[in-house]
């Protein structure tokens, strides 16, 4: 709007400056002459004395420059309010922009957040799990070593007594305190012996 | 034969009782032929022998002989066992032990007594193709799977 404004006061300047223009010229060469072949139709301009001329150029110079003020104040204050609308305009975009990017961002934000949680979370289960697998594996392969190491013993703890009496009896046994264990351990055995010498075994 | 004495169980002792007797034997024979030798002193197991002979006159060498004779004929045939002891057993146990198995098992039997300390106590008694073992050591082996439940018991 401003710029049509604008266009419209330089073409008046521009009409103005043209009367004068031919102002001047009529003023200079006189009237038209009429065409030589003599039907002629005589225009007359009026006569424009140097002061009327001056008077419009000088008229047509505050007209233009007033038109032209008037242009660039309206302009300046279209480019104004233009600029201030733009200026709102971005800063409502940028507003928006960055409220909805900073929303965005909360959002993946608090996705993420949630997303790891949930994960360590997870993590944490498994790792409870985990545990509990690992502490009911130690518990049996203590309870397996405890069996073992008990079976172990009762296997070995009779050999061991047997083996610790053995040598602690040593070299000085007493045979004649043990004359009725011979004796009876000679009748427990009485038919086999009898049967194997008998039988004509000779050693 | 007479009865062998139970003073005379091990087959190694009958052996050096006939090598006595043999070489009693062969002095009386050199004394049958004028020679002036002196009669070896028998051990008393070898003397019990001789004096056993009955009906016969032991001062003749032939006598002495078929005494020796038969009593190699009799360590060949007898039976034999072998007792081990833990320690070395006095001659009255022996005798003793000795005396019950000629009279339980088979009067000519003979017996070898061996030590081994390792048994700790009792013995082991070997024929020819068994044994058996009474000894300590393993009464004790044989039964150790009862000290446990003795041990809970108690």
């Amino acid at each position: 709007m401003v710029i049509t404004e604008i266009l419209a006061a330089v073409l008046v300047v521009e009409t103005i400056l043209l009367l004068i223009v031919l102002a001047h010229r009529e003023h200079k060469h006189g009237h038209i002459s009429a065409p030589k072949d003599g039907a002629a139709t005589q225009l007359t301009t009026p006569h424009f004395t140097q002061a009327d001329l001056d008077r419009l150029n000088n008229a047509a110079q505050q007209a233009f420059s007033r038109a032209v003020d008037d242009g660039a104040k309206t302009f300046h204050a279209d480019l104004e309010a233009t600029s201030e609308q733009l200026n709102k305009l971005i800063i409502n975009i940028t507003t928006d922009v960055v409220e909805r990017e900073l929303e965005e961002y909360r959002q993946s934000l608090a996705v993420a957040r949630s997303s790891a949680l949930e994960s360590l979370k997870k993590m944490q289960g498994s790792v409870e799990q985990k545990q509990k697998d690992l502490e009911a594996d130690v518990d049996s392969e203590l309870e397996k070593r405890r069996q073992y190491l008990i079976e172990r013993l009762d296997k070995n703890l009779g050999a061991a007594v047997a083996a610790y009496v053995v040598e602690s009896l040593g070299v000085n046994a007493d045979l004649g305190a043990q004359r009725a264990f011979l004796l009876e351990n000679l009748e427990r055995h009485k038919k086999d012996l009898k049967q194997e010498v008998s039988d004509g075994n000779l050693t | 034969m007479a009865i062998l004495p139970n003073s005379i169980y091990s087959p190694d002792h009958l052996r050096f009782c006939i090598g006595e007797l043999k070489s009693y034997a062969a002095t009386l024979e050199q004394r049958g032929r004028g020679a002036n030798v002196t009669l070896p002193d028998l051990s008393v197991e070898s003397s019990d022998l001789l004096a056993e002979i009955k009906g016969a006159d032991s001062s003749r060498s032939d006598v002495v002989n078929a005494l020796a004779n038969e009593l190699e004929r009799h360590l060949e045939a007898a039976p034999s066992v072998s007792l081990t002891l833990a320690a070395t057993a006095p001659r009255s146990l022996k005798m003793e032990l000795v005396g019950w198995l000629r009279s339980n098992i088979k009067r000519e039997i003979m017996v070898e007594f061996l030590v081994n300390p390792d048994i700790s106590g009792g013995m082991v008694v070997r024929t020819a193709n068994k044994v058996f073992d009474c000894s300590f050591r393993t009464q004790l082996l044989k039964n150790s799977d009862r000290i446990v439940p003795l041990l809970e018991a108690s």
